[in-house]
């Protein structure tokens, strides 16, 4: 108990001394990956393949997210600190500024950028899924013999809308 | 100016705050998310416009719970349980709530002389290095729990908070879910 709480005490006075900007956002990214899938599952108001859909993006979202923030905030600190290897006084400042820099472009552009990669990457394998497929059909359309391929497109994709939003992505069901 | 940025204190202590470093990341998300999807060339026009302001307000939710409810109440109790915690560690004891040792925190010279000012005639009886010991245990346990707020605020309280009113708002600007009026045309022809 006195070992436990004395690990405790050197975890924050760690946090206490340099509180890296990776920590709090893989932590928001680790939780995220975790209560959003299940908040997606635990929504009555969707069929039951749409949630599991929905939580799978989800999950597969803050699997992309968790190791860019760590790779993005790690790599522009090293850049950081050799920049300033000869003023010791201010490579470590330079090294967390940048590693903060790199987090927010991680936060503005990388992982945006890779998540639209990686899940249109998903939904390719999604597609060809025979049942998946048939669900995603059902959910939109009572009979799809009775169209094609170009009135599909006509009708705005109905697919791809499910698709590119984060918000989908993210399991808001409002 | 890079130089300068880089190596600029002003920044170096906003990197250190969990609230700010939120802050900023769920702001730099309100805007790199909805604007992915609207530089997104597969998607309809509509479909578009409904998704990215979607995702606007929802980041804007998380925004809002995190600054104005969970880190702030989180702060001020985190001394609150490390009084319960730590019973034996003197700096949790030395000031009254979380306001009161940062604004002791904002001080940069002299901070351990102060310290031991603060603790009296018991200050005498720890060293310098103890005594950062002592800043370092009580700025970590602040941010640590400003974290774990961060965490039920965007993780759990966000999804909740936000789904009943980001529709009507999408409502009022006449956005809709062009998934649903699809859906009803199609119905409709069949």
């Amino acid at each position: 108990m006195v070992n436990l709480a004395n690990t405790i005490k050197n975890i924050l006075v760690s946090v206490g001394k340099n509180n890296k900007p990776t920590y709090a956002v893989m932590a928001v990214a680790t939780a995220n990956g975790i209560f959003k899938p299940i908040s997606s599952l635990t929504d009555k108001k969707e069929k039951p393949e749409a949630r599991k859909y929905a939580a799978l993006r989800e999950f597969i979202t803050e699997v992309v997210a968790v190791p860019t923030y760590w790779a993005c905030g790690v790599g522009a600190g090293k850049i950081g600190e050799k920049l300033f290897k000869d003023n010791p006084e201010k490579k470590n400042i330079a090294k967390t500024n940048m590693m903060f820099l790199g987090v927010c472009t991680a936060a503005l552009f990388v992982i945006p950028a890779v998540c639209s990669l990686v899940l249109k990457g998903l939904d390719k394998i999604v597609k060809k899924n025979p049942k998946q497929k048939l669900t995603e059909k059902e959910e939109i359309i009572p009979d799809t013999t009775k169209f094609t391929q170009k009135n599909l497109t006509q009708f705005g994709n109905i697919y791809s809308q499910r698709i590119y939003t984060f918000a989908n992505r993210g399991g808001l069901k409002i | 100016m890079i130089s300068s940025i880089l190596t600029s204190p002003a920044l170096y202590n906003i990197t250190q705050t969990t609230q700010a470093q939120v802050g900023i990341e769920t702001g730099l998300k309100a805007v790199g998310r909805p604007g992915f999807i609207l530089l997104d060339n597969d998607i309809d026009k509509n479909t578009k416009k409904y998704s990215s302001m979607k995702e606007f307000l929802y980041q804007i939710t998380c925004l809002t719970a995190s600054m104005a409810v969970v880190i702030p109440v989180f702060k001020k109790g985190s001394f609150a349980i490390a009084k319960k915690l730590f019973k034996n560690e003197p700096i949790f004891n030395a000031f009254k709530n979380s306001d009161a040792f940062n604004d002791f925190y904002k001080i940069k010279e002299n901070r351990t002389e102060k310290l031991r000012e603060i603790y009296g005639e018991y200050g005498k009886n720890y060293s310098d290095e103890e005594l950062t010991r002592h800043i370092n245990l009580a700025k970590g346990m602040i941010e640590t729990t400003s974290i774990a707020g961060s965490v039920l605020a965007l993780s759990v309280l966000a999804p909740l908070i936000s789904r009943p009113f980001i529709r009507p708002i999408l409502k009022k600007l006449n956005l809709t879910d062009s998934q649903k009026t699809e859906q009803n045309k199609i119905n409709i022809n069949v």
